[in-house]
């Protein structure tokens, strides 16, 4: 009995502990966020000297005059036009490219294959100087079709072989049962194998979405005027403008995190997925 | 080159460790624990840019949060501009690349450790072994192989950031965290000596490649003996 107890007693200590160790951790995670959005709403008199993390008058003008005075908006815009034409050309691609390498036979397969692949090992620092150098030459620099051009095809091999690997462990009979009633290649592709394929879609579409919404150096080597530039690279520049301007900042910044912290908690159970599946694979 | 190998070392092991003892912490019947999984992954999500510039805000030397604390806990000695000061610029940097980075090893860590069989605890457990026991003769060595693919992982991720320090400390004070990537950027769009920030850049590659080649083959091994 005593025994019983001291075990209890331990045990119930021990998991105290480990939250007190997770928990704390957790705060660290969390608070800079908040404290983000604590100086948000505060005014620029304010800033230095309150400290509090629920500022008494909340000044959401703040955000009024980033969205207005400081271009979020339209950097807001810009950076979801990039978005959403990155992640649909991405998939539309390494969805038709995936499966034309998981179900036909054609020459130089494998050597494409591989290619793709090969590409994924280049680390970026290697490859931003010559696609500079590209991008001016085909006078594609300093514009939207360039950096969404060079964004999908970053995101390319990791999405084929994610696609890939689904589509080869893809039965192959619904295919057949198509084919038998009549529908074309593209049919196939766009009746069955893509409705099937939605689970990997998600995570493609996912990892790919937040990997541009928070890309920084191809867009800061490719944009040169404002109108132009998604948010991250704005921040950069409004931060190395107006130094003191932290309220206008830390709204901006506010308005950039947002719709990724907004996305990340709906989509979570993607996200989770895709790293420890991404992990196992590589 | 320095600078981005101690960041690394720092990476490799004060965020690791880290990372393996919370996502150990969370391996159990424990409530919460989607919750945690859930906001360790937070900070990774978010954009390096916006992360540094936070941090940069709350590590102001003038008028930081942090500052502001020691304050008022009577430390003002420890009071100091972290991001200008030479002798604790690349600590900081490094420290903030880790909280960002740390929820990546956390998630590889537990899938990794959730792997792992209960049946060999259990059968220890019957055997006599206590905790600790356990944690060193069944954890640690099925785990090696994650953790090399972690390490793999830090590694080569560290090597590459320099959005993080752009955003803290644009690589002052002095150079003091100036890396390599960052030395590539200044040589193009500095001074457009292109032939050379290529150069920069395809050897900088190559050495990436030759790290991640090296370890792939060291885990190769250590996965067959």
């Amino acid at each position: 009995m005593k025994a019983s107890t001291y075990y209890g007693t331990k045990k119930v200590t021990v998991n105290l502990l480990i939250h007190l160790f997770l928990i704390s951790i957790a705060i660290t995670c969390i608070f800079p966020l908040i404290w983000m959005v604590a100086s948000s709403l505060k005014t620029q008199e304010t800033i230095f000297s309150d400290a509090s993390l629920l500022p008494r008058n909340p000044h959401f003008e703040n955000y009024y005059l980033a969205w207005q005075e400081g271009g979020f908006g339209r950097y807001f815009l810009n950076s979801i036009f990039y978005t959403v034409s990155v992640v649909l050309g991405i998939v539309v691609v390494s969805s038709l490219a995936a499966y034309a390498f998981s179900r036909f036979r054609f020459p130089g397969k494998n050597l494409l294959f591989v290619m793709f692949m090969a590409a994924m090992m280049i680390p970026i620092p290697g490859s931003f100087v010559p696609l500079y150098v590209l991008l001016n030459k085909l006078h594609l620099r300093n514009t939207s079709l360039g950096y969404i051009l060079c964004m999908i095809n970053v995101g390319l091999s990791t999405s084929i072989f994610l696609l890939k690997t689904f589509f080869d462990k893809m039965p192959k009979e619904l295919e057949d049962a198509a084919r038998i009633d009549g529908c074309s290649k593209l049919g196939i592709w766009w009746h069955v194998a893509l409705p099937l394929a939605k689970p990997v879609l998600a995570v493609v579409v996912v990892f790919n979405a937040l990997s541009v919404w928070n890309e920084y150096v191809l867009a800061l080597i490719i944009f040169d005027s404002k109108p132009l530039m998604p948010l991250q690279v704005a921040l950069m520049a409004f931060q190395g403008e107006f130094i003191t301007r932290y309220p206008l900042l830390m709204a901006g910044l506010t308005i950039t995190a947002l719709p990724i912290i907004i996305v990340y908690i709906l989509m979570q159970k993607y996200i989770i997925k895709g790293v420890t599946e991404g992990a196992i694979v590589g | 080159m320095w600078q981005a190998g101690y960041i690394t070392l720092i990476a490799l092991t004060f965020q690791n460790v880290l990372a393996f003892l919370l996502a150990w912490a969370c391996d159990r019947e424990i409530r919460l624990k989607n919750f945690y999984r859930v906001i360790f992954f937070l900070p990774p999500v978010l954009s390096e840019v916006v992360v540094g510039l936070v941090w940069q805000w709350i590590l102001d030397g003038h008028y930081g949060l942090l500052n502001h604390w020691l304050m008022h806990l009577g430390l003002a000695n420890f009071a100091r501009n972290w991001l200008s000061d030479p002798s604790t610029a690349l600590t900081t940097v490094a420290i903030v690349h880790s909280w960002k980075g740390f929820g990546w090893g956390f998630l590889i860590f537990l899938a990794g450790l959730q792997t792992i069989p209960r049946q060999l605890y259990e059968a220890a457990r019957v055997d006599g072994a206590n905790s600790w026991v356990c944690f060193r003769k069944i954890t640690i060595p099925l785990m090696v192989p994650v953790a090399i693919l972690v390490a793999i992982l830090t590694v080569l991720g560290t090597m590459q950031a320099f959005v993080l320090i752009i955003a803290m400390t644009g690589g002052g004070p002095a150079y003091h965290t100036q890396v390599p990537v960052l030395r590539i950027l200044a040589s193009m769009r500095g001074s457009s000596r292109f032939g050379y920030a290529c150069a920069q850049g395809i050897s900088f590659g190559v050495i990436l490649m030759a790290i991640s080649f090296v370890q792939y083959r060291f885990s190769r091994k250590a996965r067959y003996n």
